[in-house]
């Protein structure tokens, strides 16, 4: 009776036994199919990783562009502008911008007036934050030697489209 | 008797069982995978449209902001530039490049004398100038005859 039960259990196990390994390897098999799959796609996907990796760089440069080009000061329109401003007579001699935008123009012109009046039209200009007449004196032979200090403001708009 | 039944609690015992969930988890990974390139796959059509969309700017983009391997070719650029402008080259310096992480800024500082008047021209031309160039200081002066001065201090920047 007892070698009955014990042999039951002896192949009640070895059963057991079999269905385990039955199980696993279908498992591996389904993994191996899953492995194919996965090679397949990888393959498939790779021309679009190389697209979304292009496309995510091209991002990158633009926000590194942009961003430097907001703070673009020292632009040929805002030159031109600076020394078109002056009215007929007054000469500039000495324009100079440095890296925080502050302008210092240096010049003369045949009166007071002209020299007060180029500081005015200056302060008028959109990309002048501030500008002032610091010194300006008249002379025996009616010259007056003049000196402005402005402040550029950021580039409007930024100037991708000028580079 | 004894010995048949461990060898079958062995054979299907707690190994098994761990070769199985091992390989649950194999598979899990790898259909998580697949899912991530299934949902590349699905959405090709409107990654290939965004590109050619963007291709243009792109382009200009790379232009715009070179490699950092390009910077000998930028800098012989701008040279040529600066010899084809008015006035007389006096000085041109390459200063130590500054570190961004994902960029750097080449500063470079020029000298130009001889020259008659106000240099509309070569600004207009560095700020057209292929690559990313910011003039982040002048100095003019005018001078008797062709006296005239310019210093430019000049940033051109890279791609890291």
């Amino acid at each position: 009776m007892m070698i009955l039960f014990y042999l039951t259990i002896l192949v009640l196990l070895i059963l057991f036994c079999l269905f385990l390994d039955g199980y696993i390897l279908n498992l591996q098999d389904e993994r191996e199919l899953l492995k194919k799959e996965l090679a397949a796609k990888t393959e498939a996907a790779a021309p679009l990783i190389a697209i979304s990796a292009a496309l995510e760089s091209c991002k990158h440069q633009t926000e590194i562009a942009d961003n430097l080009l907001s703070g673009y000061l020292i632009k040929t329109d805002h030159l031109k502008a600076i020394k078109t401003s002056a009215s007929p007579g007054l000469q500039i001699n000495y324009l100079a911008i440095d890296a925080e935008g502050k302008v210092t123009l240096r010049g003369y012109g045949p009166n007071l007036q002209s020299a007060v009046h180029y500081a005015i039209k200056l302060q008028e200009l959109p990309f002048i934050g501030k500008a002032e007449l610091t010194t300006a004196d008249l002379n025996e032979e009616s010259s007056c030697f003049f000196s402005i200090r402005a402040d550029l403001q950021q580039a409007v708009g930024g100037a991708v489209t000028d580079q | 008797m004894i010995a048949l039944i461990t060898c079958c609690l062995k054979l299907g015992g707690p190994s098994s069982l761990r070769d199985i969930r091992n390989l649950y988890l194999d598979q899990s990974r790898i259909r998580a995978e697949i899912g991530y390139y299934d949902a590349i796959i699905a959405n090709g059509q409107q990654l290939t449209d965004s590109y050619l969309e963007k291709e243009p700017d792109r382009q200009r983009y790379t232009i715009l902001l070179p490699a950092a391997d390009q910077q000998p070719e930028a800098i012989g650029n701008l040279e040529k530039l600066i010899c084809s402008g008015p006035g007389r080259l006096l000085n041109m310096r390459v200063n130590e490049k500054s570190d961004y992480g994902s960029y750097s800024a080449q500063n470079i500082s020029i000298r130009i004398g001889s020259l008659k008047a106000f240099p509309d021209n070569l600004i207009s031309q560095l700020e057209h100038f292929p690559h990313l160039l910011i003039i982040e200081q002048i100095e003019w002066q005018a001078g008797e005859a062709e006296a005239g001065a310019l210093n430019l201090s000049l940033s051109l920047y890279f791609l890291n």
